[in-house]
């Protein structure tokens, strides 16, 4: 059971599904659905997939509205540890970490979808990050490959990074920014090259 | 203010499940930059001389676990710098461990820079060669063996 969300009630939604939701992304395009997993999906999927008392509400809310949001496919690439992070709580670090924002989820969500797009375009194949959340509360992503680290905080609108392949911070070390998800990938096959 | 002795260790303590700490596909365990992240971009940390239990002081709970190091390993790393969007350098920072003792917490202190950062791409590095120089004292719960 899927469905989608834009800024209809929590409360209205769990009731529309028969309870079918274990949590709302409420003001996004996005769910968490009982199996785990987070998902971002269109008007036209959510219409397929949702019962028809939620098929209502949309049409009657968002008539003259074209969402934007892509689907995400369940087995995505780090789906479950994206809906879990919805899950964490003030002080998730056991010191002062902010929750992470749903806001910074769906923004993950729509990078890693985009991510994994671009790879099977390209034949690359993907390895799947180890997700965890800024003090601030953004989605960060890491991956290792030897002596090469690759550090990924996903923002709404861009993807900081910082390149590792040694401990001096002076020469070892480079940050930047990257806004396109083709982008992304080729960060992450750098972990891969010589 | 009391100076901390480059042969001091101290304690940070990680959480389970939160991908502090992680098995890598090779089955070792790798160290998350955002173990040392800290909203006011001064990492906590403990004092082992002043933690009555050693790093059980740090730990907490029975899931968590305990990050180690030396504090002249972090003296070590000297000074992150700030660069713009080309690449230029236009701040260093100096790293240093100082006490900032609680009432709940006596071991406590804090690595701090000077100046204070004015971006975020410095202390992003400076947590990345934290993870790097940190030992897993006590795993975690989920990454236990």
């Amino acid at each position: 059971m899927v469905a989608m969300i834009y800024d209809a009630p929590a409360a209205t939604l769990a009731s529309a599904t028969r309870g079918r939701l274990d949590r709302v992304v409420s003001g996004a395009d996005a769910l968490v659905s009982s199996a785990g997993t987070l998902h971002l999906l269109d008007l036209d999927s959510a219409m397929t997939l949702a019962s028809s008392a939620l098929a209502k509400l949309f049409a009657e809310r968002f008539a003259a509205r074209q969402p934007t949001a892509k689907p995400v496919a369940p087995e995505a690439v780090a789906s479950k540890r994206l809906a879990e992070l919805l899950t964490w709580p003030e002080g998730w670090n056991g010191y002062d970490a902010k929750a992470p924002t749903p806001e910074a989820v769906i923004a993950a969500a729509r990078l890693f979808g985009s991510l994994e797009a671009a790879a099977r375009e390209d034949g690359v194949e993907l390895p799947e990050p180890s997700i965890t959340a800024s003090a601030s509360g953004e989605v960060v992503a890491e991956w290792w490959g030897g002596d090469k680290k690759l550090t990924l905080y996903v923002l709404p609108d861009r993807v900081d990074y910082v390149k590792v392949w040694g401990p001096d911070v002076r020469t070892q070390m480079l940050d930047g920014t990257v806004t396109r998800p083709r982008q992304v990938l080729g960060l992450v096959t750098w972990l891969r090259d010589g | 203010m009391v100076e901390i002795p480059d042969s001091e260790r101290l304690y940070r303590r990680v959480l389970s499940g939160r991908g502090q700490v992680m098995r890598d596909s090779g089955g070792r365990l790798r160290i998350s930059s955002m173990a040392f992240e800290d909203r006011g971009r001064k990492p906590s940390v403990d004092r082992e001389s002043l933690c009555a239990g050693g790093a059980e002081w740090t730990r907490q709970d029975p899931a968590n676990g305990v990050l180690a190091f030396h504090t002249g390993e972090v003296r070590a790393i000297d000074t992150v710098v700030q660069r713009d969007a080309r690449g230029r350098e236009v701040a260093q920072h100096h790293i240093e461990v100082e006490p900032a003792p609680l009432d709940e917490n006596p071991a406590h202190c804090q690595i701090v820079p000077s100046p204070e950062y004015q971006g975020e791409g410095a202390f992003r590095k400076l947590r990345e060669a934290l993870a790097l120089l940190a030992v897993v004292q006590i795993a975690p719960r989920d990454v236990r063996d």
